[in-house]
């Protein structure tokens, strides 16, 4: 039995059950391409588990629906002719729709700025984490972390921070069941920060002496070209969120894939970070609490590889960074004007993605 | 003392070799001479791939090993409910702690023993030191029993402080000089001074036994506080359930309604911590609802009709309005809902349809009436379906009931 849990949790847009399937695999090959990991069958200490909460937007959005079906087949045919019911029967339609605002970003909006919405989401997150914790036994309960994408980092961090601040009969959640690492890939929490104060003192922060914090270490990968984390970005985070008298470097790993590395357009997706060496190495060598393990010379070869063998070259690696440069985000920009960028990003990719015949 | 732990463990390890694959916590691989002979460290890295894995002490890989077996004996499950369950009973199973304290204390007794038994040979600085430290962690533990019937956040502050989170990490290797500020005072790993070409070295077998209790220790850190974990998965599984009748049970909200009701959700219902002026835990889930532009289909009640399909249809909207009820202690249901609002709505009148308007009040299981009036016009009840399928259904029983007593129904209604 595995002794260690990775939590995969997922970012925006329509996540089904297994989503993660692939992911899992292709982690669990990198930790076989490198040799002392593999003769040690060191993933087998690993159990993958995916977290799902895009139900939550799914059940919200399929009662709006619901609702104002109803509504418009009450109003009638003259109803319907009426500004102000139009309106309204419009408007409480506008989240169920197909498009990708309302499939993708709304999921964005609706953790942002639907109080409900985000605790119905926290909550669900929570389950599955305690009940898999539960599940071996009361005397066998394993050690934890967490791999988040995207929007999934703002619901890690917002859960985290939740489950060991509630209390409940008394007691809040003891700290033997802290998470080991927290791994956030286009890491977004920042800006979607919504808990009030400052998220650099919320409990999505390396341990300290005081309890502050939860995890051993904090890893925050990002890529150079991703617009998506780079309004609001993460890092740096202030001085005040390390553990005092603690080699930042022990606690924190930040690591920015240059604009050169590029496999496809599709820079932000979760597999795209997982294929580079710069992310899954020490990933896997902060998850086994073994920096030597992938050698220097495995780890060069790895990424002499990536980059020969993977990454675009040429005049499709020109077209590609030119079209990401034009949807960079600026760090300051306003949450709106983001989304516009999100919008058009993914929109561009997905017009990519089905030219070269995938889904 | 040595010989008999050293050939315990063997013989242990003999008896479970049957069927097995390689795998990164095959102990009757890994602690075979031969396996020594493969690595080109040696026992120590054996020792250090040891460490590192979870395997020593654990239920599944090292359950014949006799202390583990003693263990997994002395710590059961207590709440032997799956996860889940009812959640007001779970969130109470905290006040049990003290049988859990108990079995935590006779678990440490046990790793006590064991500890002591082996502080005569190899490595005997670390087992006296490691005897010391589950000394003072069941001295903790015993006061922790006294806080449990009176304060459990105190109680578990205490068993925090018994074994600390550094328990949480991997056995350290190297001395108190070279781990520097990451020794956190635990016992450590050292060389074993063994060539790998010898069929015995005692500092790997002691070592081994080291790792081993380290992780049962880990292992019984999590044991100890589990009833926090229940009663938290419990009260989030609560107000999830909570969520699910607010969001079907209580009204169904439009979007926009949904967005002002989580802007009206206070401190109240959402506490911040002071100091950080951050939300603390999950928010609990209100009991009331502000009502805004709200459309709803109802029928305009006649009293000829004689079932809901007889009733014109019209679109009720609430303009603006409020909805409230009590949650029952520790569950998801909802008692006493009530709720009125200001409605508009568009009814059939003569050849066309025609806004009037009035009040709207809604009870129980989701009954809603409204009395709306158009300027210049009389006065309109308005029912929801779920009210007119109800009061339908009566009166047809009723009718059923009256004719089986031979009455004419036409002359009651």
């Amino acid at each position: 039995m595995p002794s260690h849990v990775l939590f995969f949790v997922h970012g925006m847009g329509e996540f089904e059950p297994d989503w993660s399937t692939q992911l899992q695999a292709q982690l669990r090959e990198h930790f076989r391409s490198y040799k002392r990991l593999r003769e040690k069958g060191t993933d087998k200490n690993f159990d993958f588990v995916e977290i799902n909460y895009n139900d939550v937007f799914e059940e919200e959005r399929a009662r709006w629906k619901s609702n104002a079906d109803e509504a418009a087949k009450a109003a009638g045919k003259d109803g319907m002719e009426k500004d102000l019911i139009k309106s309204i029967l419009d408007a409480a339609k506008a989240p169920t729709g197909d498009s990708f605002f309302q499939t993708h970003l709304l999921d964005v909006v609706l953790f942002y700025s639907f109080a409900q919405v985000s605790q119905r989401v926290q909550l669900r997150v929570a389950d599955q984490i305690l009940k898999r914790l539960r599940a071996d036994g009361e005397n066998n309960v394993p050690r934890w972390s967490v791999l988040a994408h995207s929007l999934g980092t703002a619901v890690t961090a917002e859960t985290v921070h939740a489950m060991f601040t509630h209390k409940a009969g008394g007691v809040r959640l003891g700290d033997a069941f802290k998470p080991q690492y927290l791994a956030m890939v286009a890491n977004c929490s920042r800006l979607l920060w919504n808990k009030g104060g400052d998220l650099y003192r919320s409990k999505a922060r390396p341990e300290d002496m005081e309890g502050g914090g939860t995890c051993w270490k904090y890893l925050n990968f990002r890529h150079k070209l991703d617009p998506i984390p780079q309004v609001q970005p993460f890092h740096p985070p202030p001085a005040h969120w390390f553990p005092a008298d603690t080699d930042p470097d022990r606690v924190y790993l930040d690591c920015e894939l240059p604009a050169k590395d590029v496999a496809s357009a599709n820079v932000h997706s979760l597999e795209h970070y997982l294929s580079h060496p710069l992310v899954h190495i020490p990933l896997i060598s902060t998850l086994i609490d073994q920096p030597d393990w992938i050698s220097p010379a495995e780890q060069q070869d790895a990424l002499l590889d990536w980059r020969t063998n993977k990454a675009l070259k040429g005049k499709a690696l020109k077209k590609a960074q030119d079209e990401l440069d034009a949807m960079a985000s600026d760090p300051d920009d306003p949450m709106a004007a983001a989304f516009s960028k999100w919008l058009l990003y993914r929109t561009s990719i997905g017009r990519k993605l089905r030219a070269d015949g995938e889904n | 003392m040595r010989n008999r732990v050293h050939t315990a463990a063997a013989v242990a390890f003999a008896l479970s070799i049957c069927t097995f694959a390689s795998h990164a916590c095959d102990l009757r691989d890994k602690l075979t001479h031969a396996y020594v002979l493969k690595q080109s460290g040696g026992y120590d890295e054996v020792l250090q791939e040891l460490a590192d894995q979870a395997c020593l002490g654990s239920k599944e890989n090292d359950k014949v090993h006799p202390l583990v077996a003693e263990f997994e004996r002395l710590t059961p499950d207590l709440t032997n409910q799956e996860a889940g369950g009812q959640p007001s009973t779970e969130i109470r199973r905290i006040e049990t702690s003290a049988d859990r304290l108990a079995a935590v204390d006779r678990a440490l007794n046990a790793l006590i023993q064991f500890a002591a038994a082996r502080s005569g040979g190899a490595r005997s600085d670390a087992w006296v030191a490691l005897k010391v430290q589950l000394d003072v962690i069941r001295a903790s533990v015993i006061d922790a029993t006294k806080e449990a019937k009176t304060d459990k956040a105190a109680m578990l502050a205490e068993l925090e402080r018994a074994l600390p989170r550094a328990w949480d990490r991997k056995v350290p290797f190297g001395s108190k000089e070279t781990l520097g500020k990451a020794w956190s005072g635990i016992p450590y790993l050292t060389e074993t001074g063994c060539q790998k070409e010898s069929k015995v070295c005692e500092s790997f077998d002691s070592q081994v036994d080291l790792i081993r209790v380290y992780n049962l220790v880990a292992r019984l850190r999590r044991y100890m506080q589990f009833d926090t974990l229940v009663a938290v998965h419990a009260d989030a599984n609560l107000q999830q359930a909570r969520w699910k009748a607010y969001s079907t049970g209580g009204r169904p909200l439009y979007f926009w309604e949904v967005l002002v009701n989580g802007l009206a959700m206070g401190k109240d219902l959402c506490p911040t911590d002071a100091r950080t002026d951050i939300q603390r835990g999950f928010c609990a889930v209100p009991s009331k609802q502000l009502i805004l532009l709200h459309p709803e289909p109802v029928l305009a009640f006649n009293h000829k009709a004689s079932a809901a399909n007889e009733l014109n249809g019209a679109l009720l909207i609430e303009l603006i309005g409020y909805h409230r009820w009590n949650w029952v202690n520790g569950t998801d249901a909802m008692r006493g809902r009530i709720g009125a609002s200001l409605a508009a709505a568009y009814v059939q009148r003569g050849q066309g349809r025609t806004w009037s308007y009035g009040p709207s009040f809604t009870w129980g299981e989701g009954s809603s009436l409204a009395f709306t009036r158009a300027p210049g016009g009389k006065w309109s009840l308005l029912v929801n379906i779920s009210l007119a399928g109800d009061y339908y259904g009566r009166k047809a029983k009723y009718v059923q009931y009256l004719k089986s007593l031979e009455k004419d129904p036409a002359s009651l209604f």
